[in-house]
């Protein structure tokens, strides 16, 4: 067996770590604990919950009017 | 809604700090950005001409088969390579870079590693595909290009991870949302799960059965730890993003993150169902595809209770019907999957047209819809213009959903027949290749619309690089406080 499939092992055994030590982390650093900041963290003052970032296409002009 | 709008209404004084400090970080991002997607545009329509004509070959064998470097042994692993590392790749690293320093809130540092690495995998693509067209393909599925190209593959790879931890190391205190979860998970798994298959493959190679093992390994990897957590990246921001409201259900959003990293690495030994394998390996594999129901239906359900109340947006933003449009065949492609890797499905699908339509409803309907969407939010706040013509983007969101839900449509009901007939022991070969011929002449005619609709996004991104935008301002977003903001900068 070639040495480098020991690496391959090795690394393999890391990776597996990293997903332990990342979850560990997750949790002590308090990402699982309030929820409702977290989700909102991508909103800011100017862009806040509530309004639509992406409004690329004209409205069709006969079906709005019609469903409002 | 708009009751909500008030309750957060900023004063103008942290208004324009926002404003300026995105704009920032948007432009800092512009060149590594633009070039990445450029490149995976160009790839795109290289790879699709390729994968029409091998579509074309398979009901017209003798079409230019009279040139050696049109063969069709040698287009169709082109098609594989150019899609996976040409378009998706590159789009991916695009959209993860300007992600990532949205969200870690720093203006791209050290942008010399990106653009370096884009240089580096270009070149590695160029020298790839005369390989391939010349003959020298390894033989490997999702590894058919020369060593060189993937060794350089491999450096860009790992410059652009180096460059992600960096970034992550320097982000402004806070949450780390969970998009940033999966951009990181994916630089993370994909240089160690590329490099480990290239060692035993290639390398190193390990003989005989073990190596299907390692390619099926690799392959559905590649989509399960690469290209599916960057594509839910991209859903988790930009849909919460573009209807202004935050994801329904934070909690399922982290359970879909963790149990993803947890149950999608077992994949992979399901498609090779029947072959001589340990039967504990192949179970296994069908175990974990199974519990990919989980993730899955938490994702599915969260996006669909946060786009609840809001699909009216749907006619207005381009981003959000492509990102919609792939969010949902994410679930339908990744169910049909599982339903895939149970025996007595797989008795019928495997070897088929079934699985060729599965693999482009996953890459295709769910992943590049993702990055098309993702596409048309992020050029317009790097060059500072609006998409010029709402009839292109129509055009090609129209063209690109009607090919590939024809395009799967015709490959699994076309599949379904052709393995239904290879069970039965009465037919002859010859038979069942024949039955095969219309649903393949169909396929080609979804790859026209496919194609038309790649030139037509292609030819739009061109105007927009060439500044032939409409100005900034109406109807959207480019408010004039960001355009303040910007203006002095």
């Amino acid at each position: 067996m070639a040495p480098v499939y020991l690496l391959l092992f090795g690394s393999t055994l890391v990776m597996g770590a990293s997903l332990v030590f990342a979850f560990w982390w997750a949790a002590k650093t308090g990402q699982f604990r309030d929820m409702k900041q977290g989700a909102e963290s991508i909103f800011d003052a100017d862009e806040p919950v509530g309004q639509p970032t992406d409004l690329t296409l004209p409205p069709k002009k006969a079906k709005t009017a019609a469903k409002r | 809604m708009t009751a909500t709008a008030e309750l957060h209404a900023p004063t103008s004084h942290s208004t324009t700090d926002d404003a300026a400090q995105r704009a920032q970080i948007d432009r800092s991002t512009r060149l590594p950005v633009l070039f990445f997607f450029g490149a995976s545009l160009f790839w795109l329509l290289v790879a699709s001409l390729a994968g029409f004509l091998a579509s074309w070959k398979l009901h017209n064998p003798s079409f230019v088969a009279e040139w050696g470097w049109l063969t069709f042994g040698r287009i169709r692993p082109l098609h594989l390579n150019l899609v996976a590392y040409g378009w998706a790749s590159q789009a991916a690293i695009g959209v993860a870079i300007w992600l990532l320093a949205r969200l870690c809130r720093v203006p791209l540092l050290n942008p010399g590693l990106v653009i370096a690495a884009c240089g580096l995998w270009n070149l590695g693509l160029i020298l790839g595909s005369f390989g391939l067209l010349a003959g020298f393909s390894q033989g490997i599925e999702w590894l058919e290009f020369p060593n060189i190209t993937n060794f350089l593959l491999f450096v860009a790879y790992a410059l652009i991870a180096v460059w992600g931890v960096i970034m992550f190391r320097f982000r402004q205190a806070g949450h780390v949302y969970v998009s940033e979860w999966y951009l990181i998970a994916a630089l993370f798994w994909f240089p160690w799960l590329f490099a480990t298959a290239n060692i035993m493959l290639l390398l190193q190679p390990v003989q005989g059965a073990v190596q299907a093992a390692v390619n099926w390994w690799y392959g559905h990897n590649a989509l399960g730890l690469w290209f599916t957590p960057i594509g839910l990246a991209a859903a988790y921001y930009f849909i919460p993003k573009v209807i202004g409201r935050p994801v329904h259900s934070y909690y399922l959003s982290a359970l879909g993150f963790w149990s993803l990293a947890l149950f999608y690495s077992w994949n992979g030994m399901h498609h090779l169902i029947g072959g001589p394998f340990p039967a504990w390996m192949i179970t296994a594999s069908i175990v974990a595809s199974v519990m990919m129901v989980i993730p899955v239906v938490t994702t599915a359900v969260n996006h669909h209770l946060t786009m609840v109340g809001n699909f009216q947006y749907l006619r207005r933003s381009p981003t959000l019907r492509f990102v919609v449009v792939g969010a949902m065949i994410y679930t339908l492609v990744s169910l049909q999957g599982s339903s895939m890797a149970i025996r007595s499905l797989n008795k019928i699908t495997h070897f088929t047209h079934y699985t060729v339509g599965h693999a482009h409803l996953g890459l295709y309907g769910f992943f590049t819809m993702i990055m098309f969407g993702s596409i048309y939010y992020i050029v317009p706040r790097l060059v500072g213009r609006e998409w010029l013509s709402s009839m292109l983007i129509k055009a090609h969101f129209w063209l690109s959903f009607y090919g590939i839900i024809l395009m799967v449509f015709v490959l699994t009901v076309g599949g379904l027949v052709q393995g239904m007939m290879l069970n039965d022991p009465d037919r002859s070969f010859e038979d069942v290749t024949n039955a095969t011929l219309p649903w393949l002449r169909g396929r080609s005619f979804s790859g026209i619309l496919l194609l038309a609709a790649h030139f037509v996004f292609a030819f739009h991104f061109l105007l927009m690089v060439l500044k032939r935008g409409r100005p900034a301002g109406m109807p959207t977003l480019f408010t004039t406080k960001t355009k303040e903001a910007i203006t002095p900068a």
